[in-house]
Order: C-alpha cells, then sequence, then structure tokens
C-alpha cells in the first residue's frame, strides 16, 4: 500500500472562485438548522441550539476537561507513531534482511483493526493514559511505516552507492541520503495518519474514561443529552479539518521543492 | 424536503454511533386482532435485573393474558431506549434514572411496569473488593478508583451517596465506567481497587475471594424498598393503547409473582442460565432478586432526587409524571 501525494487544485486556468466551495458547507449547515426548527426532532437539535449549548458549556469547562487532555494524547501518540514509523520504515526499506524478518510480522500487525486493540489494550495496560496513547500509535504506526519503507526502497541506489564511497556509516547514509529522498512519501504517510490518529484518540477514550472528547460523547449519550453529543461532533468536524489544513501549510513550507520533483 | 431532513438527520445521528432515529419518531404500535391478542415486541438485556421477559415468555403467562411477546435481546442499555425510540420494540426494560434523563431531555418515555426491586436484604448491587484487598469498609476508599458499569447511572450515583453520608468526600475517589465482566479483571490487576457488581459477577468475585463491602444502594431511599428496573414505551405508545398497557401491567405482576415464589427458584434459574448463556454452575449460586409487583411514585422518586442532588437531573421531577395511566387508573 502506497499513498501518494493528494492532487492539489490547479492554481491556474478555469478554476471556480474561491467561495464557491464555501456555498455547499454552508447549505448543509443553514439546512441542518431548518430540518431542526421544522422537524423538531429532539434528535436532530437545531445547529442554533448546538451552537448555543457550545457557547455555554465549552468555555473554558468542556475545553479544559475534556479538550486538552484529548489534544495532549492525539500529540504525543501521534508524534511517537511518527518517530516509530519512520526510524522503523526507513530501515526496513534499507534492508533486505530486517524486511524478510519483520515483514510477515507487520503484515498481520497492520491487516488488525486498530479499534480491535482496545480491549487487550486496557487489559494489557490499564486505564491511563498509557494505553490510550498506544491504542493511537498503534493506529497510526502503520500508514507512516508502510511509506517510509516505500520511501525509502525507492531511493535511487547510485545516490546510495555515491554515499557510501564517500564513507559514510550507515546512520549517516540513512540520515542524509535516503531520509531526505523519502520525505514526500513519509509526508503522504503522515497525512493519511493524521485523521486516524484523531479516530484512535476518541476511540481510546470510551472505555474506562474520565476525560476527553470520547468521554464526553459516551457520558452525554447515557444522559441522551442530545444537543452536548452534537457539539462534540461538531467540534471533531472541526479539529480535523484544521489539523488537516494545519499539515497542508506545514508540508506547503518545509515540502514545497518535492511538490514539482 | 422530508427526505432531504431525514437523510441529514440520519448522517448527523449515524455520526454519533447511535441507532436512535433508524425509524423518525413513532413506535411500531403493537396488534391488536380481532380474537383480542395483541402482538408486542419486547427489548431486554439478557440479565437478571431485566429476566422477566424471559419468564413470562417461558412459563406462558403473557401468553395467558393475551399477549403474544416477541423478545428481542439487545446488548447493552443505550440500545433499550433505541429500540423503543425506533419503533424496533413497543417495550424495554431500563433503569428509572434513564428514563427520567431521557424525559428531561425532551424524549418521550413513559413508564409501564416494575422491574427489579432493591430489599435491604437483597439488596441486588454489591461493592466488592478483590481477595487480599486492604479495603474494609467506605472509609478505606479515599484515593482509590471504583469501577461501575455506567458513570451517572444509579451504581454510581448511589455510590457518591454511600461515600457523601459516611462522611467522605465523593471527589476523594475515582469512578471509572466498565462493563460488568471486566470489572473482575480490572481488580484483579490492580487498575481499580473495587467495583459496584449485580449477581451473578458478586458471586464470581466472592468466589475468587473478594469481599462485600457494602451496598450503595442501601444509600438510595433510606433502606427502604424501590424499584430500579422498569418496563417503558413511548408516551405515543402508552397513549394510543391503554388497554394494552393495563393487560401488560397485570401479566408483569404475575410475572413477577411467578419469579418471587422461592418454589420457582430453579425453573427461574434455568431460564436465566438460557438467556445469559451462564453455565448451569453459575446460575445456581446467582443470588436471585425480587421483582416489584406495582409501580408506584414512591418505588422510584427516591432515585429521582438521587439525579437531583448529584446534578444529572437540572430540576426536580415528580415520578408520578412518568408512569403511563393505563385503561383503569
Amino acid at each position: 500500500m502506497t499513498t501518494t501525494l493528494p492532487a492539489r487544485a490547479s492554481r491556474s486556468g478555469t478554476a471556480l472562485p474561491r467561495w464557491v466551495s464555501a456555498v455547499l458547507p454552508v447549505l448543509l449547515l443553514a439546512l441542518w438548522e431548518l430540518a431542526g426548527r421544522v422537524g423538531g426532532s429532539v434528535y436532530l437539535p437545531p445547529l442554533s441550539k448546538v451552537l448555543g449549548r457550545f457557547a455555554r458549556d465549552w468555555f473554558p469547562d468542556v475545553i479544559v476537561h475534556d479538550l486538552l487532555p484529548s489534544l495532549a494524547r492525539f500529540a504525543v501518540g501521534f508524534l511517537g507513531a511518527a518517530v516509530i514509523g519512520i526510524v522503523l520504515g526507513l530501515a526496513i526499506g534499507m534492508s533486505r534482511t530486517l524486511d524478510d524478518y519483520l515483514r510477515p510480522t507487520l503484515e498481520f500487525l497492520r491487516a488488525l483493526p486498530a479499534v480491535a486493540i482496545l480491549p487487550v489494550a486496557v487489559f494489557v495496560l490499564g486505564l491511563g493514559n498509557a494505553m490510550r496513547i498506544a491504542v493511537i500509535v498503534f493506529g497510526v504506526v502503520f500508514p507512516v511505516l508502510v511509506n517510509a519503507t516505500a520511501g525509502a526502497r525507492a531511493v535511487r541506489p547510485e545516490r546510495v552507492d555515491a554515499a557510501r564511497m564517500f564513507g559514510l556509516s550507515r546512520v549517516d547514509i540513512a540520515r542524509r541520503v535516503v531520509l531526505p529522498s523519502a520525505l514526500p512519501m513519509i509526508s503522504a504517510g503522515l497525512r493519511v495518519a493524521l485523521p486516524i490518529a484523531l479516530i484512535m484518540t476518541v476511540v481510546s477514550e470510551l472505555v474506562g474514561g474520565q476525560n476527553g472528547l470520547g468521554f464526553y460523547l459516551t457520558s452525554h449519550q447515557q444522559m441522551f443529552d442530545i444537543p452536548a453529543m452534537f457539539t462534540a461532533v461538531l467540534v471533531l468536524g472541526v479539529l480535523g479539518n484544521l489539523l488537516n489544513a494545519g499539515y497542508s501549510a506545514v508540508e506547503d513550507r518545509v515540502l514545497h521543492w518535492a511538490k514539482h520533483a | 424536503m422530508t427526505a432531504r431532513t431525514h437523510h441529514v438527520a440520519l448522517t448527523a445521528t449515524a455520526l454519533l454511533g447511535t441507532a436512535l432515529l433508524t425509524a423518525c419518531g413513532g413506535g411500531a404500535a403493537p396488534v391488536t386482532g380481532e380474537d383480542g391478542r395483541t402482538t408486542l415486541t419486547m427489548a431486554t438485556v439478557a440479565s437478571d435485573s431485566c429476566a422477566q421477559g424471559f419468564f413470562g415468555v417461558d412459563q406462558g403467562i403473557f401468553a395467558r393474558h393475551g399477549i403474544d411477546v416477541t423478545l428481542d435481546v439487545v446488548a447493552g442499555v443505550p440500545e433499550l431506549a433505541a429500540a423503543v425510540t425506533s419503533g424496533q420494540a413497543d417495550v424495554a426494560c431500563s433503569a428509572p434514572t434513564a428514563i427520567a434523563s431521557g424525559v428531561s431531555q425532551g424524549l418521550p418515555f413513559t413508564m409501564i411496569a416494575p422491574g427489579i426491586a432493591y430489599t435491604k436484604d437483597n439488596p441486588g448491587s454489591n461493592l466488592v473488593v478483590p481477595a487480599g484487598s486492604p479495603i474494609t469498609g467506605v472509609a478505606d476508599l479515599p484515593g482509590t478508583t471504583v469501577a461501575v458499569n455506567a458513570l451517572n447511572t444509579l451504581p454510581h450515583l448511589a455510590s457518591r451517596a454511600m461515600l457523601e453520608d459516611s462522611g467522605v468526600d465523593p471527589e476523594s475517589v475515582t469512578f471509572v465506567n466498565l462493563a460488568f465482566p471486566n470489572i473482575a479483571q480490572a481488580m484483579e490487576t490492580g487498575q481499580v481497587q473495587s467495583g459496584v457488581l449485580q449477581s451473578p459477577f458478586t458471586e464470581n468475585e466472592e468466589a475468587a475471594g473478594g469481599r462485600t463491602i457494602g451496598s450503595p444502594y442501601d444509600y438510595v431511599n433510606g433502606g427502604q424498598p424501590f424499584v430500579y428496573t422498569v418496563w417503558f414505551g413511548t408516551t405515543e405508545f402508552a397513549g394510543q393503547n391503554p388497554e394494552v398497557v393495563t393487560k401488560l401491567r397485570e401479566a408483569m405482576a404475575e410475572v413477577s409473582e411467578w419469579a418471587n415464589d422461592p418454589a420457582n427458584a430453579d425453573a427461574r434459574r434455568a431460564s436465566l442460565a438460557a438467556a445469559t448463556g451462564q453455565t448451569a454452575a453459575t446460575a445456581s449460586t446467582s443470588r436471585l432478586s425480587n421483582y416489584g409487583t406495582e409501580l408506584t411514585p414512591e418505588s422510584i422518586q427516591s432515585q429521582l432526587d438521587l439525579q437531583v442532588r448529584f446534578g444529572t437531573l437540572p430540576e426536580p421531577v415528580d415520578a408520578a409524571t412518568l408512569i403511563a395511566a393505563g385503561s383503569t387508573s
């Protein structure tokens, strides 16, 4: 499984004006409001009611109690998995032996739905942050690892040979030659992993939780507090998009050279 | 417009992982045929606290009252509410606290018949510590973690009341929610130091050396009896079918009397074992609780007051407003 960089919208030619892309979301939100008001169903509170609830409950209580802990777990889990995935991926991509040793095991683990690991993780690691972060890492590490492996393998052999002739050690070759060449692929893997990390953060908080967005969702479900559940869904949607946009911005700055490579 | 409305609603609700909206509004009306027999779908969970459905079917009690019951066994408590709101079931078993929460949020629920009841000598819910635990009483709980099967439900609220009424700050104890089967293992591995268990999990834990150090339910109604599961439906169902409500109430009362009779304990355990997949050995050691025979406001009011006390209900609720009228009252 390899992932390619998502296609960029063409910057020239007959592109529609920017505001056009905002029409559909605005329309959907308006429709939500309308459906909530007209339908009068308790299961679909109007957007305005959800936003009112958001303004009342989230500043600062829910942000401090649930959002920030979730973000912290997300960040630690994502970064931890990124480091593990990149290091291991490069090593496997550069070493046929390592590849032979590890591939069957990794293929097996990769095929496991990450959510299935949750009950096991609870028993092994308990109910604390270690379990939650481990679950995030498990979900995130494979897309990164697979892409890092593919990126490392795609490095032109003559570059590695040249580096070796200059007497660079394996670690130096990995750091100075393989890693830069593999960066676009690694970055694509990280981008795929980003929403997975968010999903796994919420999933990890569904069991034995005391805070976090996943905990907030389930505890309000138990009390049939539907507007509160919708605030969490909205926040998760916005959060996912912000993270993606933020990542794109970083990628544009750091990897702008690779766009045309 | 309506189709789009429903579509948006469905998408949004599906996002939440709830099945609440599979059919928008309105329960499936029970069919009372020309012969006077009523066809009813009843949702329940496979546990003693909601087992009257199994007994009533197995003993032919519903059938004798002219009700042909289809049992719909679901996995967990949230699905019970979903089964009723979606029309998948006409009535379901749940906790009065859950019904009160739902009603306070605008859900159209009403209670029809009592389920399991607390009595001082048979509380049904116990605070259990594992073998070798240094905890001997409520006073030892500060700084520890207690597992409950769901937060903000009766086991949790009653535990908080137990702490507070025993002079222990409830904030000094951490509560986590774990499914009953997981609580024993969490205690074994030291993740939690005690858990609020029900039968047969209490007996399993005691067989493994665990000890019961108290019952949180003693603190719900001052040790007086109360009903902590109920059969409920939508207000629409109860309003349109008062005679079915009454018929079901009478049938349920007979089921409760049958189940409460010690002479029927073996048959009851056999039904329970078949329904829950317990082994005969486990079922034979389970402590059997009593079922309520009449649903009165007094039998549930104390739980609603507890919800208000701990802030899970925004304002006091009169239990009488949550009970369906029926055709004779």
